[in-house]
């Protein structure tokens, strides 16, 4: 699976033989996301990947969704997790990805503060979600979901290039 | 769980199953670490040369590929706003790898269009002001399938139920843009069918639908009859059915051509309002029952209502007053009763309110807490309560941080509660409880700021009383001192440790410093004109330096202050790392500046009446005015003015006769500036005067040219000081005193050249220039004018103001000002030879001012009671009562500035002062005096003004007694 998101961000070979290393996928409010960002989440499995023949499309969905969400989160600033349940979330990650985890991190550009900082606002996002929509039906969240975006400017830009 | 929390664990588990089974790479694995050894940078296939872009790409030629350089490349470009997407390729190369950053432009949307087939069915304005409400005047192209489904729904809201509309985006280059084309497939309106209503409307069925534009066989608008059933609902709350109600549901048949309606219609009982038990003031029952008001007899209004009633009866000493509300139903009609019972009106005692237990603090000094609480007042709990807090506050204040305030209330036997009038013995009992001193203060975590500098930013010290809101203040200064250094996400939380005995309480702050953002890049976009130095001078950002909160605050006012740009806004553009991109954007004002205006001077002035007395008369002036400017020349925010102003005046009357010209004299003013911002290497701001005027004074007319350079600085917010070098030739003429009366100076030079330097400094800190409410003013300037530099006569001159402004503590806004200003002149003697008035030539040494130069006073905004010019010690005003001017001045004036009602106010003066011919004679026992009112009504370019002043003594000039009164109307406040 991880193998057709790669496949896929290949695709736009250039007839010259040049490969697309990096790119903007998406631009949410202002926040771009690029082709670096799905793969380094799908690799380290913190989002959900998909098969080809659009491997590309439910992560990067996921990361938009993610955005939008994280925009209201802010919006709130609930408090910060302990620095120990970040540490548990960035020692599971490494623990699943094993010895390839520098190599994931280095393929996509992203420092390990980055990635805490990424762990931190995905615990962010559990706390305010737990505080916000308690035991209320998942179709009740993806609604909101839907509102968030319909209100938002999101922008996903065409692959086929 | 969650979805997104479903969404996080399946993805977990699948890729714990697969990753270690794959061993895959992203395409740029196989280039990680090699040499860069080109970089090209491309829009559209044709290079890009920008040098602001290039010095965006992270990835240098000759460095080992790192992907974050490339990630931080993109973010950076991207932020400049120009671009949708920017793409990296790479290509192996001899010797390492080839980079290719591809942008592809922006194509904002430049004109959206709307196509109908066969028509829109709605008028286009409609759809644009529609589109543009809700997405923008140009909206993002990635929106223009949204757009198409807002436009349908637009449609369905208005009857056209099969409605279609296809969004088309075409881009274009040079320049890059976007055409947005939505062709609409209306259909046709739906019509109403069948209508069932449900409830009865007074004026019958047919009417009824027809007002609510519902009648079966009309095209079916639902917004409209929304719309109309509300205005239908609000007439009749209007008529006092305050239960009315109306809504109404549509069902589409199967081809959406027509549609069934069911109408709702609750009209509801008449509701009328009663008051019994005790009265209320029936000014005061819609105010405190807005039954009506509010068209509404919901259960919380009328549970607000009563509390409003009790509240009211307490604030009139009906310490335990009630109020009950009840709904009476019959006959179409719902009356509410509020019945108030409001018991006897309780007083304090003779004693007053008894203190228990206070020993730090006396009892005198709770006196303002206590002033509406003193024997025989009239008793009102929420006095009492206030008085609570405001000791309770005053122990804190002083450290006694767990002093406990508490308040009864003892029934008198002096009144029984079945009297009218009752007696209470406030009791306030205190528990002081110890005095908290300031402990320890310690500081923990901070690794990047010492701790003296943390110590130095906190107002709390070793010893002093301890006062919470003190600490909280602290703990916000050292946040702050964070957060000026780039720690956005620092947190601090400060603990007071009290020891056993509570005396004293050590202060812990706990800080949590985060990661410490600095500024990679400083983006500018939008200056279109401006050169980007001029932007970079003003900001407080400096690349490589920290993201302080205050730097990046005070910049965005700076730009603000340069005047140049309609819009600014300074962000960050984070992209995840300790280094973030500033993004400034700014949208630059008009360079050329057009403003024209006019309107009419009233003022009494002098003129020489029968017998070459002084009269005064009141004048007419029609005035006009126009200013160009131009702004921002050549990108460095200079700037040039041209303001040119004319007046018609009334002329002189001629001799012997009072007759005048109403038009007849010509007062002008233009003047050219050239401005330059923080010249001299950004020090100061430099501006060029060219100025050529005529104008008239009391006694005499004048025309002056001249030119002056000035250099100012602002060297605190408020604080400005200024030099100046002035040159010009100011010519006398028309004087209205004789020759003999004239100062000799002014006989023997008509027309004087001056030249000299001035300097002065001003502090202002009033909270509105045009029309303060408070602060100061404080200016003085000195001038030296000497032949030395190329003038015909030297003096020296200074002029000194203070003007303070204080709203007083009432309810309505009224504002004291109160100004004192002193003139000291004194002239450079020299010999000239001249022509005496019999014709032989003489020498003679003259050291006065040239009236030019002179101070005069009276007028609408010195001493009010006199007209223009016309106050003076006896030996400044000629016999037939022309003003000479003198070298010395003192005004002194006090305003009272008060509102009526709306913009309009009123305002009650007493000005004082006079005018000195000598320095040396300047005598407080001479001064002039007046007192007057005036009114003032609040307009956009300031209050304009219409004041009568009254002489407190009136003398005997020339034989003839001053005008008891004198009235000015003009723009601007008297100071």
């Amino acid at each position: 699976m991880v193998a057709a998101v790669l496949f896929a961000v290949t695709v736009g070979l250039t007839a010259s033989g040049a490969e697309i290393i990096d790119r903007i996928l998406a631009v949410v409010d202002g926040a771009i996301i690029m082709q670096s960002d799905v793969t380094m989440a799908v690799r380290l499995g913190l989002v959900a990947s998909a098969s080809a023949p659009d491997p590309i499309t439910v992560p990067l969905e996921a990361l938009i969704e993610r955005r939008l969400i994280l925009e209201e989160v802010d919006r709130y600033a609930p408090p910060d997790p302990p620095d120990a349940q970040v540490d548990r979330q960035l020692d599971d990650i490494r623990a699943r990805v094993g010895a390839r985890f520098e190599t994931i991190l280095a393929e996509s550009g992203i420092s390990v503060d980055q990635l805490r900082r990424h762990v931190r606002d995905d615990l962010r996002i559990e706390a305010y979600l737990q505080q916000r929509f308690g035991t209320m039906q998942p179709s009740a969240i993806r609604d909101w979901i839907a509102g968030l975006r319909r209100r938002a400017n999101v922008n996903v830009l065409p692959r086929a290039q | 769980m969650r979805t997104w929390s479903r969404i996080l664990a399946a993805a977990a588990a699948v890729v714990a199953c697969v990753v270690p089974t794959i061993a895959a790479q992203t395409p740029a694995a196989a280039f990680i670490g090699q040499r860069v050894v080109d970089v090209q940078i491309v829009a559209e296939g044709r290079p890009v040369d920008d040098p602001m872009i290039m010095g965006l790409v992270e990835t240098d030629v000759g460095d080992p590929l790192s992907m974050a350089k490339v990630r931080e490349s993109i973010t950076h470009i991207f932020g400049l706003g120009r671009y949708q997407d920017v793409q990296v390729d790479a290509t192996p190369a001899a010797g390492g790898v080839a980079l290719r950053y591809n942008l592809v432009p922006l194509h904002n949307v430049q004109r959206v269009d709307f196509r109908g087939t066969p028509s829109l069915g709605l008028s286009e304005d409609v759809l644009r002001d529609a589109v543009s409400g809700r997405f923008g005047a140009s909206p993002p192209p990635g929106r223009a399938q949204e757009i198409a489904r807002f436009l349908e729904q637009l449609y369905h809201d208005r009857g056209f139920l099969t409605a279609v509309v296809v969004a088309n985006a075409s881009e274009r280059h040079d320049p890059d843009r976007t055409l947005l084309q939505f062709n609409v497939t209306p259909g046709s309106r739906a019509t109403i069918g069948s209508v069932e209503i449900e409830g009865s409307p007074a004026e019958g069925r047919d009417a009824f639908l027809k007002r609510i534009h519902a009648s079966p066989g009309a095209g079916y608008e639902p917004l409209q009859i929304t719309d109309e059933l509300s205005k239908y609902v609000q007439r009749l709350r209007r008529k006092s059915r305050y239960l009315a109600a109306g809504s109404y549901s549509a069902r589409p048949s199967a081809d959406l051509r027509t549609v069934a309606l069911t109408v709702s219609l609750v009209i509801g009982p008449t509701v009328t309002i009663a008051f019994e038990g005790d009265p209320i003031p029936r000014e005061k029952q819609s105010e405190l029952v807005p039954i009506a008001r509010e068209a509404s007899v919901d259960e919380d209004l009328i549970e607000d209502a009563i509390q409003r009633i009790r509240t009211f009866l307490n604030q009139q000493g009906h310490w335990k007053a009630d109020a009950t509300a009840s709904r009476q139903e019959g006959d179409g009609a719902l009356r509410v009763v509020f019945t108030a019972h409001r018991g006897p009106q309780y007083r304090v005692t003779d004693r007053g309110v008894e203190m228990r237990g206070n020993r730090a603090i006396p009892t005198e000094q709770f006196r303002s807490a206590l002033v509406k609480l003193q024997a025989n007042e009239i008793f009102i709990e929420s006095n009492l309560s206030a008085a609570v807090s405001a000791i309770a506050g005053q122990y804190q204040r002083l450290g006694y941080a767990q002093a406990k305030v508490s308040a009864a209330v003892d029934e008198s036997t002096d009144g029984g509660s079945s009297s009218a009038l009752a007696r209470v013995q406030p009791v306030i009992t205190i528990v002081e409880g110890p005095l908290t001193l300031v402990g320890e203060i310690s500081f923990e975590g901070n690794t990047r700021i010492p701790t003296d500098q943390l110590r130095a930013s906190v107002a709390s010290t070793r010893d002093a009383p301890y006062f919470e809101p003190r600490v909280v203040a602290d703990r916000e200064a050292v946040l702050l001192e964070y957060l000026n250094r780039g720690f956005a996400s620092a947190n601090v939380i400060v603990t007071p440790v009290p020891n056993a005995e509570g005396t004293r309480a050590d202060l812990r702050f706990h800080i949590t410093e985060g990661q410490q953002t600095f500024v990679d890049h400083i983006l500018i976009i939008g200056n279109t004109r401006t050169d980007e130095r001029v932007i970079k001078q003003e900001l407080l950002l400096q690349e490589g330096k920290p993201l302080g909160l205050e730097d990046l605050i005070e910049s965005q006012r700076r730009l603000g202050a340069l005047g140049l740009f309609r819009r600014i806004r300074v962000e960050e553009l984070s992209h995840g790392s300790a280094a973030t991109d500033v993004l400034v954007t700014v949208e630059e004002a008009a360079a050329t500046t057009f403003s024209y205006g006019g309107g009419m001077e009233a003022t009494k002035a002098l003129i020489e009446g029968a017998g070459g007395q002084a009269e005064e008369r009141i004048e007419f002036a029609p005035r006009g005015f126009f200013d160009v400017g131009r702004r921002n020349l050549g990108g460095k925010n200079r700037s040039v003015d041209l303001f040119t102003r004319v007046s018609l005046r009334p002329s002189d009357p001629e001799p012997g006769t009072t007759n005048s010209k109403a038009f007849g004299f010509l007062e002008y003013r233009v003047v050219g500036t050239f401005t330059q911002p923080r010249a001299i290497r950004g020090n100061a701001d430099l501006s060029l005067t060219l100025a050529a005027e005529q104008g008239r004074r009391s006694s005499f007319n004048f025309a002056r040219k001249g030119v002056n350079a000035e250099v100012a600085r602002r060297l605190s917010p408020g604080l400005r000081a200024y030099a100046r070098y002035s040159f010009g030739t100011t010519r006398t003429f028309d004087e209205r005193l004789s020759l003999e009366d004239q100062a000799r100076i002014d006989r023997l030079f008509p027309q004087v050249r001056l030249s000299g330097f001035s300097g002065g400094i001003s502090r202002d800190t009033r909270d509105d220039v045009l029309d303060p409410e408070r602060g100061t003013f404080v200016s003085g300037e000195g001038t030296l004018a000497a032949r030395a530099l190329g003038g015909q006569v030297g003096f020296l001159k200074s002029y000194v103001q203070g003007l303070w402004f204080r709203r007083l503590p009432a309810r309505k806004r009224i504002v004291f000002a109160s100004r004192v200003a002193l003139g000291l002149a004194d002239g450079f003697p020299r010999e000239v030879t001249g022509t005496a008035i019999e014709g032989q030539p003489v020498s003679v040494t003259v050291e006065d001012l040239p009236a030019s130069e002179r101070f005069f006073a009276g007028g609408d905004t010195t001493i009010r009671g006199f007209a223009l010019d016309t106050v003076g010690a006896p030996n400044t005003i000629s016999p037939s009562g022309f003003p000479r001017g003198g070298n010395g001045l003192l005004l002194l004036n006090g305003e009272l500035r008060l509102p009526v009602w709306g913009d309009v106010g009123a305002a009650l003066f007493v000005d004082g002062g006079n005018v000195f011919d000598r320095v040396t004679e300047m005598d407080l026992a001479e001064l002039r005096g007046s007192v007057g009112f005036g009114l003032r009504y609040k307009s956009p370019i300031g209050p304009i003004r219409f004041d009568v002043g009254f002489k407190l003594d009136r003398r005997e000039i020339g034989g003839t007694l001053e005008g008891r009164r004198a009235f000015h109307f003009s723009i601007g406040q008297a100071f």
